[in-house]
């Protein structure tokens, strides 16, 4: 810190003794930084102009048109936008969606938090635990998880024999039931906890040792460590994973896709809000009207992510901020 | 029109430009298991041995795959040059101008003189053949032979002489003789091919020729009520039972029902998915109509694109799969009972007797049956999962049998207004 | 680079309790694996008649049948999958870091601005811009080829990389930026020998999750690739499911634990890179 500051206290006074000479390779320095910048940025805006914009503008458009992508979109200005809230199914995507979200990534993040933690506290076998808490996510993605879902929550599933050896009968399908089915995809979101748990888990290895360290000669315990020191300092991490998590709980496709065969049941109680997209877009050729529901997603979802920008100032903590 | 173009050029015998390194590269896309990716396979290869100047790639891709990968190609003019088509996308491709005007080439270049008319029919739209039936199927009843032995409760000899109501009887006998935790029936309330029959026997079809509703409320509610009836009395499996199965497998591979509902040329894989023995039905009647209701379908067609560059060889190769004899024998039954009666011919020799069933059921409903004419719009596809959705709710305790109607009903109509437009 | 100590757990019971949880949560996370590895050698008739864990008959014929099951081997889709997936990592890594060092730390106009551009490109669905994609492509002639995969990893598209980045770069001190100015080290050094060092677990964890996610992607390469022979490993997975016929469940499981074992093999291999810490103390030095 002291070496700053003392920097910073000398420039004003070498400034005034020779200003026009300064400022000039002070002007130069400024350009030179600024085409430093541009060239690390350079990949990203050619991918960006000439891949990504071109599509979201083109979907931006298709979002005003009655599209059956087999033929040529045929503009209907807002009309789309105006049948979407009519749209009994869309209304039911929004809730299940929310739904979700809601549920799925505090837990989530929970247990991956949870389970970083224990694992960073260099037990034997470290190394294996982290691979196999980590399994789920390689699985799930796989279109095996249908069954395998099934032969856990179905009505034969071990879930019901597990509850039956402790009293619990009759409990009946867990996912052919549209009162529970979301709830059985919210747990199958949290068993796949090993993304963010690697992440935490990575940024819990930057924090210094020496921290720690001084927190035990100045007597801290445990809880006060993780409370003043740990989440403080993870807290970029943590901020990054909650929202990349609510992103992609909003975006879920996959576990719904797999889990209902596509068709968002029992009763759209699995409806995510990407699925009946895909449905409408993909499923009936109603692509104008798939492409209007994407557009509002992406209104909502970068109102909460700006909201969290915002409101990080108060609980994000960056080592690298002035 | 581009097609109208590509027809001058066929009546004048030309073939299309042939690139100068001699070979005519063809796409053929298509759907179904990896039994049927092998003898596709072996099909495509018979066909390029006598031809060494074409090269055809042939596509597998999975049934649910299928449509969006085939509608984002069309999108980008990359149509494949042959394709398998479905009776509910026929409509809209032909709509669209998408798939090639075949009539033009037969008879000269494709053989049809013995292809069964009735099966033919399906399509062509306005009496122009836009793709061939690969094989003819239709919405069957499967029934577990082992489990009906054991409940000591055999079906009527003659196959389509039970009624929906005898259905009742047979399907509570076998639930109470084969005990708690296995029904007699499947559940077919959310099906709408069955529905579909239950509709025809009144004599009226899902859709109209102008792709309205064909059918009244009154029709849905009745079968909805049907089904109900028959979860009530415990005859057909229960919603939580039947949902779980839906997704991953059938529950008659899993031992819970002895009968269920399925398309005919399915026997086989079925047949391979469990060690009990499994025959095959005609659906039942109504009481005092005639009409069966079932009918002779087209299980998939092979069209061509109405943009491919090389029509001559795409339909040339169409007309190998259709009546070459090496092509008939590979392919077999696989796809359903071919079309052509010397196919049907070349084939019998070497079927097992649940192939015979299978052939036999065919050309008894190509007999009997009223054919369907009408094909199915652009919306079919909404208005299948509406009803599975509406029957949902019924299951589920969130709607009562006329709401599901009213709403059935409804949003049918919601549904194919708004493709007409 | 120095492994940290970690803090030593002077009470065994303590130890031994969260090692029982560990275990027991250990079990959850693997029995559907489990019960996968099981199904996969199981003759196909029984799979779904007779769902219990341990196969009342034993065989490999879903192993072999399945290999072979779609005319081109497995073989040759690994080989595919491995080829598309290695290339979006090396694409990733090298660009995102770039783009993320930029966002970070270097002077860039509009920088917000740019950033919010960035984060927003993830916000849209897939399924939304993949037919828009598709024309693009189909215009530059990239249609069957791994070119539409690749490509766009070179490009910084994958924008939870960057972001991902930037959070790490951004626990990094300011000193460690002003000691590098004192001692004359320009952006680009700066970028190279201290940076990328101390990022380690980033990359690390970009590099795992890039593979996974690329080795897992079916409707992107669904829609890109036509000609069976460069198919990819979620293709041809998918394949074994047929929704109007037989679905060969044997085969699928067979082949999807096939597939499973490269990546967690990678994962094995790359997650010490994860995990290992770097001190700051490089920042006294």
């Amino acid at each position: 810190m002291s070496i700053v500051q003392a920097q910073s206290d000398q420039a004003p006074v070498r400034a005034e003794k020779s200003l026009p000479k300064k400022r000039k390779s002070a002007a130069r320095q400024n350009v030179k930084e600024y085409l430093v910048g541009y060239l690390f940025l350079l990949p990203w805006f050619i991918g960006l102009f000439a891949l990504t914009l071109g599509p979201i503008v083109g979907s931006l458009y298709l979002s005003f048109t009655s599209y059956d992508i087999l033929s040529a979109p045929q503009w209907i200005g807002i009309r789309n936008f105006i049948d979407m809230f009519f749209d009994m199914h869309f209304l039911n995507a929004i809730y299940v969606t929310i739904l979700y979200v809601v549920l799925s990534v505090p837990l989530k993040l929970a247990v991956a938090l949870l389970i970083a933690v224990a694992l960073n506290r260099g037990l034997r076998g470290l190394a294996l635990y982290r691979s196999i808490y980590y399994i789920p996510s390689l699985v799930g993605g796989s279109v095996a998880i249908a069954i395998l879902w099934q032969q856990i929550f179905g009505g034969d599933g071990i879930v019901n024999q597990g509850l039956s050896l402790i009293g619990i009968h009759g409990m009946g399908s867990w996912i052919a039931n549209p009162d529970t089915a979301i709830y059985t995809l919210v747990i199958l979101s949290a068993w796949q906890f090993g993304s963010p748990m690697l992440i935490f888990l990575a940024g819990l290895r930057q924090i210094s040792q020496e921290m720690y360290e001084a927190a035990s000669i100045d007597g801290a315990g445990r809880a006060s460590k993780f409370f003043r020191i740990t989440l403080p300092l993870l807290s970029p991490v943590i901020f990054f994973n909650l929202i990349m998590q609510v992103i992609a709980a909003f975006q879920a496709f996959t576990p719904a896709f797999i889990v209902s065969s596509g068709n968002g049941g029992p009763y759209d109680s699995t409806l995510f809000y990407t699925l009946y997209i895909y449905q409408q877009g993909f499923g009936y050729y109603h692509m104008g009207y798939a492409s209007a529901m994407a557009w509002a997603l992406l209104m909502v979802i970068a109102l909460f992510t700006a909201i969290s920008f915002l409101s990080s100032r108060y609980w994000v903590f960056y080592q690298d901020e002035r | 029109m581009s097609i109208g173009a590509l027809n001058l050029a066929a009546c004048s015998g030309d073939t299309a430009t042939i690139p100068t390194n001699g070979t005519v590269p063809l796409q053929f896309t298509y759907w179904g298991s990896t039994v049927r990716a092998q003898l596709t396979n072996n099909v495509v290869q018979l066909y390029q041995k006598g031809r060494p100047h074409t090269q055809i790639s042939a596509q597998l891709i999975d049934f649910a795959s299928y449509w969006p990968k085939l509608a984002t190609q069309v999108s980008g003019g990359g149509a494949p040059d042959l394709l398998q088509m479905d009776m509910r996308y026929v409509d809209l491709y032909v709509k669209k101008g998408l798939l090639l005007n075949l009539s033009r080439f037969t008879p000269q270049s494709i053989d049809l003189h013995d292809f069964n008319p009735v099966l033919l029919s399906q399509g062509k739209v306005k009496n122009t053949i836009y793709g061939i039936p690969l094989g003819a199927n239709f919405s069957g009843i499967f029934y577990d032979q082992t489990m009906l032995e054991k409940a000591n409760v055999p079906l009527p000899a003659q196959v389509h002489d039970w009624t929906w109501d005898q259905y009742v009887e047979y399907s509570l006998a076998i639930a109470r003789a084969l005990g708690p935790g296995v029904y007699g029936s499947d559940d077919a309330s959310g099906n709408i091919l069955f529905l579909e029959i239950f509709v025809r026997q009144r004599g009226k079809e899902l859709y109209t020729s102008d792709g309205r509703r064909g059918f009244a409320k009154q029709d849905i509610q009745d079968w909805l009520t049907y089904w109900i009836n028959m979860r009530k009395i415990g005859a057909c499996i229960p919603p939580n039972i039947s949902g779980d199965l839906n997704n991953s497998t059938n529950p008659l591979i899993a031992g819970k029902v002895a009968i269920t509902f399925q398309p005919s040329n399915t026997i086989k894989s079925y047949q391979s998915s469990t060690p009990h023995t499994i025959g095959m039905y005609i659906a039942p009647t109504t009481a005092g109509l005639k009409d069966p209701g079932t009918y002779l379908k087209a299980s998939q067609l092979v069209s061509a694109s109405a943009t491919t560059k090389y029509y001559s060889e795409a339909v040339s190769f169409i007309n190998f799969l259709l009546n070459d004899t090496s092509a008939i024998k590979v392919l077999g039954i696989e796809r359903g009972i071919p079309g052509s009666a010397r196919a049907q011919n070349l084939l019998k020799p070497a079927l097992s007797a649940s192939d015979l069933t299978q052939l036999n059921l065919v050309d008894q409903i190509s007999a009997m049956s009223r054919p369907k004419v009408v094909l199915d719009p652009p919306g079919a596809g909404e208005v299948e999962s509406l009803l599975a959705f509406v029957n949902q709710g019924l299951l589920y305790g969130k709607l009562t049998i006329a709401e599901a109607a009213e709403n059935f009903v409804t949003q049918t109509d919601k549904i194919l207004e708004r493709v007409i437009a | 680079m120095k492994l940290y100590r970690v803090e030593p757990t002077p009470i065994r019971w303590q130890n031994l309790l969260l090692h029982l949880c560990l275990v027991a949560g250990a079990l959850l996370m693997l029995y559907p694996l489990i019960w996968m590895l099981a199904a996969s050698f199981k003759p196909e008739d029984l799979i779904l008649s007779d769902p219990g864990l341990w196969p009342k008959q034993f065989t490999l014929q879903n192993y072999i049948e399945g290999w072979t099951a779609l005319g081109v081997t497995f073989g040759t889709f690994f080989w595919n999958s491995f080829l598309v997936s290695t290339g979006s990592v090396i694409g990733n890594v090298l660009t995102c870091s770039m783009a993320a060092y930029a966002f970070a730390r270097l002077k860039v106009q509009l920088r917000t601005f740019w950033f919010a551009v960035m984060l927003c490109s993830i916000m849209l669905p897939y399924h939304a811009i993949v037919v828009p994609q598709f024309l693009l492509f189909k215009q530059l002639g990239w249609v069957n080829t791994y070119l539409p995969l690749i490509v766009p990893k070179f490009l910084a598209t994958d924008a939870f990389f960057i972001f991902l980045i930037v959070q790490f770069i951004r626990t990094l001190p300011r000193e460690l930026d002003e000691a590098a100015k004192i001692d004359g080290c320009g952006s680009i050094q700066f970028f190279w020998r201290i940076i990328i060092p101390l990022i380690l677990p980033a990359l690390a964890a970009t590099a795992i999750f890039t593979f996974i996610w690329a080795w897992s992607d079916f409707f992107g390469q669904l829609i890109f690739l036509n000609d069976p022979k460069i198919y990819t490993l979620p293709i041809a997975l998918r394949t074994f499911l047929d929704g109007t016929g037989t679905s060969h469940y044997g085969q699928l499981f067979a082949m999807s634990i096939f597939s499973l074992v490269p990546i967690f093999i990678l994962f094995l291999v790359c997650q010490r890179l994860l995990i290992q810490g770097i001190s700051t103390s490089g920042l006294k030095g």
